[in-house]
């Protein structure tokens, strides 16, 4: 040990000592009546203990790199100034800035100390520095931490708040515990309050034990408790502060499926690419029950009658033509019976109306576990599908390859059954919820001058299926109404026997797909705007002051529902429908729901889609959960690259998947940057060798993977 | 008709002022050349399935409109010469609300109204004086001297001189050439770049800076050709690195941005970033404005000789501040706090990151402040206490040997040096995508620096500039550039006005 007696003596010449004797391996040197000299212990990496008597000067262990330094008496500013290990213990107070920039090492201080203490303190790893204030500390305590602990121990309580304002301003690592009370105002830009964990209590009975040791004192009193945690609030505090001043693309594109054109047009839902997808792949099975999920009517629906909104909208149309989905959905029919879930509810929902609409709901419902009951005036199930559409169109056979499978579910089918108010009063007591599904019956006719002879086109299709034709030969019919329903009279007509058809409408008229192609093969004449002015025996005459010859005439402008039976508690709109809430199928009655044609006309499809969307809201309702209506957002049809296709084979090969994602890899295989890469069905890219130059998106064949675009709804929104 | 909530983004949409536009007679994309696509680090070209003539499908490469600052990378790496890139300007009838102010509204219009930053140095329409300042030649009164044929020392020392001669010397640096290369930080700079300095400034003798992100290890061979900088933050600032180097250096100020500290955004702190400067990964690294410790001139001399404590006196200590309004006494309180160097950064120099504003319109040319600081250091007869290291935008050997007659001991090059590593100042540092690798750390952009092609450039720069101020102190009849500092007689302005020629210290030509 030595001791060198510093009274008055330079701080140059009392440094250079300490550095002479600690170069020939001295380990303890004591140094006395130290008054004011500066840097003591400065840039020292030697592992040694110096203990100095009395008040030593500024920057005091400043770049210190190992040792231990003990202060009896008061330091000034800067103490451990950078210091980057070793320990200093100052028996007295310190000045500013003790600990700025520290990186590693320990400073434990018993009393106060003054502004910015532990300011810019770092670390890394497992280097985590610590400074221990035994006192109170003033303004800016902790400023722009990257690291480090800062422990203030408010040691004899003197002031209730130990630290001043702008607590940890800009701190982005690290964290400072308070024995006291900081208020929020307190704290500065980027710090919060934190929550004292597990490793802070380990680590804070630890601190306080070898500071304990050190000073000489008991602070068993003090327990982690005691003290508040303040932190960072997040990774970049001043994130936002800055703008690039140049232009620059942030945003790292993603996969995400959309909603193809096929599925979007269905009204139904139904997502074709991930039937045939699966069916690709070989999982038959999988495919069909996935089916069934959307509806009963595979065959007569999808597979026949349906005008085939989906097939409209295929984007094969760009190329050779749409997809074949009506001969896939037949040619993939499932051969075996429904599955009903395992789970069996308690709740009862009786179905009014046996058409396509309650049919779907049924389905939808029985197979999740409800007892299901349905009510139809006729003798059969079917609605419309079986009454009026025609045999030619939709045999009887086909047909009831739906039927047989809808009835292989534990449904209670009760047919021959028309409800008057009476009957749906005792209905709606024995059920927990009354399903509304019974269609638009009653044809609608204009008072034309001399119309009381116009016949309704729907009476007279359901005439034929019930074996009763009408026989028109020789006969010239004019259709009012040029939908797919008059479509249908049409092609009946000539079946009959007519000699001549006319379909008018007073706008651009709706029918659409394989019938109207029908039709107009047979003969039949579409006049568009076309206004009757009166009739007589014989003929009609138009608006324009033109006539023509009409034997028969079938009013086919579409049914309004019979409401009569509905308790007042149902409201009905001035066109007869029944009112349900935007995106509800729920009525003003909320044990009673409606679907179908009865809440809004239109084609089969839109019955089917309509129910099984009624029964997820009854579902969801029954079990307590929110039922958001299913709204989802189609893929543009330029993000399909039709120049992959055109070679296909196979029908099934015709589609291209638009916005559903197949794994065929374009993307990772293209990438320039090689940034992307795929797990099984997750795709992970590299932010980091991520260009940006999103030729990923234009690559993929279909549109599964984006950028740049706004999917409304969906959540996501990427930005320029 | 649809109603759509009316959207103002579209408003702000910054039309990119270039794009490339390609050849497609040229273009090999039909052989699958995707090479544009890959150079480009800001995604501006992006590729699109096409069909060609035989039915196969090929990628064509197109710009995407957004993200173009004429960098010229794609350009210059197109084997087929396939691209050029051409300008977008947004109008042409104004001459006063320029697309560049329009766009920087935009800019802060948007998102959450932040700060500009950009990189690079200072681009206003302020003079350069170095134009209006033209070299003396021998003619007939003195003989010139032939570099070509005879010894041209432009060797010089950096440090306290003494007060007379024999007199006792500080520590000294000793550059070969004097030119040195200026502050760029690990984090802004990666590696490589370091790398090539290091072993250039070794190869021809003279000195290269760290900047304030730390002193990388692999380059500590280097220690005798490195000064280490001591900034606000103290990033990597420990005892081993202040012992490593051949001098430290306390960064006060730097003329991209008087007044501020260092900027390090957090998408450029990489895993090594964050290990050298010790702060969390993708973490900003934002300098403080003053040195906390350094609160007066007083709190300056008390940080130069803790640090000469702990370097034990064996290497100079510089100081490095922006040339502001009152550099001149600044420079005689730094000199008598005790510093061996102040170096004096004008308000050209560059940066990877600095507020937009910041850099625009803070700070005084070098050309000025060098000869201001010299000439009080001089009147008040302590200019051998201190070397003055000038820098800030200099672009050619004649501005370097300028500002030697102005004053300065030698000069640092920042800017300078990235242009020789293929640099054309697009200004995007900060983003941390450069695609020429230079100022970015993404490890794949880094790749398209090779170390050894890089290190010769940068000799080949010096020796360059080297063999050009021979030549002119040559044509001058000098042979030791120690005759030249501060030699003003050797300078004439050209077009400046009296105050200039007063400020410099310079007569004009022809009186």
């Amino acid at each position: 040990m030595i001791t060198i007696e510093a009274k008055g003596l330079y701080y140059k010449a009392l440094n250079r000592q300490i550095r002479e004797y600690l170069s020939r391996g001295e380990k303890d040197i004591v140094l006395k009546n130290i008054l004011g000299q500066r840097y003591i212990g400065g840039g020292l990496n030697h592992d040694a203990t110096i203990k100095i008597h009395g008040t030593p000067g500024q920057d005091l262990g400043a770049f210190m790199n190992g040792s231990r330094i003990d202060i009896f008496g008061n330091a000034q500013d800067g103490v451990g100034n950078t210091m980057n290990s070793g320990k200093i213990v100052v028996h007295g107070k310190a000045g500013e800035i003790p600990a700025h920039s520290m990186r590693g090492g320990k400073i434990f201080v018993k009393g106060d100390v003054e502004y910015r203490a532990g300011i810019h303190m770092k670390q890394y790893m497992d280097k985590i520095p610590l400074l221990i204030i035994g006192g109170t500390t003033k303004d800016y305590c902790g400023e722009y931490m990257a690291g480090g602990r800062v422990i203030i121990l408010n040691l004899g309580n003197k002031s209730a708040s130990p630290v001043g304002n702008s607590v940890g301003t800009g701190i982005h690592g690290g964290n400072i515990y308070v024995r006291g009370t900081v208020d929020a105002y307190q704290l500065g830009i980027g710090a919060v309050f934190g929550k004292l964990n597990k490793s802070d209590r380990t680590f804070l009975k630890e601190a306080l034990a070898e500071y304990a040791k050190d000073m000489g004192m008991d602070l068993s009193v003090i327990s982690p408790k005691d003290f508040i945690k303040i932190t960072k609030k997040g990774h970049r505090p001043f994130g936002s502060l800055y703008t690039p001043g140049m232009n620059m693309k942030t945003e790292t594109p993603f996969h995400f499926n959309l909603m193809p054109p096929c599925a979007y047009n269905c009204p139904t839902g139904i997502p074709t690419p991930v039937f045939f997808n699966l069916i690709k792949d070989g999982e038959i099975r999988e495919a069909q029950l996935f089916m069934d999920e959307y509806t009963p009517f595979r065959m007569s629906v999808c597979g026949t009658a349906c005008p085939a909104p989906c097939m409209e909208g295929c984007n094969r149309n760009m190329l050779d033509g749409p997809v074949e989905i009506q001969k896939l959905a037949q040619k993939y029919y499932p051969d075996f019976d429904p599955m009903v879930g395992k789970e069996k509810r308690a709740e009862t929902v009786s179905i009014v109306g046996a058409g396509p609409s309650g049919l779907s709901t049924a389905w939808q419902l029985s197979r999740r576990g409800y007892s299901v009951n349905t009510y139809d005036a006729t003798d059969d199930i079917g609605g419309k599908v079986k009454q009026a559409i025609p045999k030619e169109r939709l045999s009887d056979e086909t047909l009831d390859r739906d039927i047989a499978r809808i009835k292989s579910l534990p449904i209670i089918f009760h047919t021959g059954e028309k409800i008057d108010r009476e009957g749906f009063s005792k209905i709606y007591e024995s059920s927990d919820i009354v399903v509304v599904s019974t269609g638009a019956q009653i044809t609608k006719r204009i008072p034309y001058p001399g119309g009381e002879r116009i016949l309704s086109g729907l009476q007279f299709l359901i005439a034929i299926n019930e074996g009763n034709p009408v026989d028109l030969s020789g006969k010239e019919i004019v259709i009012i109404g040029s939908g797919n329903v008059g479509i249908d009279i049409a092609c009946e007509s000539w079946r009959l026997g007519a000699s001549k058809v006319t379909a008018i409408d007073i706008q651009k008229p709706l029918a659409f797909g394989r019938e109207l192609d029908l039709a107009t093969e047979l003969g039949t004449e579409i006049l568009w705007p076309k206004m009757i002015d009166r009739l007589d025996e014989s003929r009609v005459y138009f608006t324009d002051r033109t006539d023509m010859r009409a034997d028969v005439v079938f009013f086919s402008i579409g049914e309004a529902p019979d409401t009569s039976f509905l308790p007042d508690s149902v409201f009905i709109d001035e066109r007869g429908y029944i009112v349900t809430a935007e995106k509800s199928f729920r009525s003003s009655d909320p044990k009673i729901y409606g679907c179908g044609d009865i809440i809004k006309p239109g084609l089969i499809t839109d019955a089917v889609g309509s129910g099984r969307v009624a029964a997820m809201e009854i579902d969801a309702t029954l079990k307590g959960q929110a039922f958001v209506y299913p709204i989802e957002n189609p893929v543009s049809r330029r993000r399909i690259q039709t120049v992959y296709f055109g070679e296909e084979d196979s029908d099934i090969d015709h589609c291209m998947s638009c916005g559903t994602c197949i794994f065929c890899d374009k993307c990772v295989e293209n990438c320039p940057q090689e940034a992307i890469s795929r797990n099984g069905e997750t795709f992970s890219i590299d932010t980091e060798k991520c260009q940006l130059c999103y030729s990923c998106v234009s690559i993929c064949p279909r549109g599964a993977i984006h950028a740049d675009v706004f999917i409304k709804g969906a959540g996501v929104e990427a930005d320029n | 008709m649809k109603e759509t909530k009316n959207q103002m983004k579209n408003n702000w949409k910054i039309l990119s002022p270039f794009h490339p536009q390609f050849d497609m007679v040229r273009c090999d994309y039909e052989n699958g050349c995707k090479i544009c696509v890959h150079e480009c680090s800001f995604g501006e070209i992006s590729l699109t399935p096409i069909k060609d003539k035989r039915g196969e499908v090929v990628y064509r490469p197109g710009a995407n409109l957004t993200a173009c600052n004429a960098c010229q990378r794609c350009v210059k790496m197109c084997p087929q010469n396939a691209i050029h890139i051409v300008s977008q300007p947004m109008h042409t009838s104004h001459s006063y609300w320029t697309p560049y102010h329009v766009n920087n509204i935009w800019r802060q219009a948007r998102h959450e109204g932040g700060v500009l930053l950009v990189g690079t140095g200072a681009t206003g329409p302020q003079k350069r004086y170095f134009d209006y300042m033209m070299f003396d030649a021998c003619q007939v009164t003195n003989p010139s001297i032939d570099p070509l044929r005879e010894p041209m020392e432009i060797r010089r020392y950096l440090g306290t001189k003494p007060d007379s001669y024999g007199g006792k010397m500080g520590p000294q640096l000793e550059l070969e050439v004097p030119i040195m290369f200026g502050a760029m930080s690990f984090g802004a700079v990666n590696l490589r770049v370091h790398k090539a300095a290091a072993r250039a400034t070794q190869a021809v003798g003279t000195y290269w800076n760290t900047g304030e992100g730390g002193f990388h290890k692999e380059l500590r061979k280097y220690g005798k050709n490195t000064i280490v900088q001591v900034a606000s933050g103290r990033f990597g600032v420990n005892e081993s690195y202040l012992k490593s180097a051949a001098a430290v250096e306390i960064k006060i100020g730097q003329g991209a941005k008087p007044g501020i500290g260092g900027h390090l955004p957090g998408e450029k702190v990489s895993e090594a970033v964050s290990k050298t400067r010790m702060i969390p990964l993708g973490s900003d690294a934002l300098s403080p404005a003053p040195h906390h410790d350094i609160y007066s001139i007083e709190d300056l001399r008390q940080l130069i000789f803790a640090i000469k404590e702990a370097t034990e006196y064996t290497v100079p200590v510089s100081v490095k501040i922006s040339a502001v309004n009152n550099v001149a006494p600044i420079a005689s309180g730094i000199a008598r706090a005790g510093a061996d160097i102040i170096t004096i950064d004008g308000f050209r120099g560059g940066s990877g990151a600095t507020p937009l504003q910041i850099r625009q319109n803070t700070g005084i040319p070098i050309e000025l402040a060098i000869s201001a600081a010299d000439r009080r250091l001089t009147e008040e007869g302590i200019r051998n206490t201190v070397s003055i290291v000038a820098s800030g935008g200099f672009q050619t050997s004649s501005d370097i040997l300028k500002a030697i007659c102005l004053g300065a001991d030698a000069v640092y090059v920042g800017t300078p040096v990235l242009i020789a590593l293929g640099c054309n100042a697009c200004q995007r540092c900060f983003t941390g995508k450069c695609a020429y690798g230079i100022t970015t750390n993404k490890p794949e952009l880094a790749e398209r620096i090779d170390v050894d092609e890089a290190t010769q450039a940068l000799k080949n720069l010096l020796h360059a500039w080297g063999e050009e101020i021979k030549e002119l102190m040559g044509s001058m009849g000098i042979s030791a550039i120690e005759a030249l500092r501060g030699n003003r007689d050797r300078l004439r302005g050209v077009g400046l006005n009296e105050e200039e020629l007063k400020i410099l210290g310079i007569k004009h030509a022809g009186a």
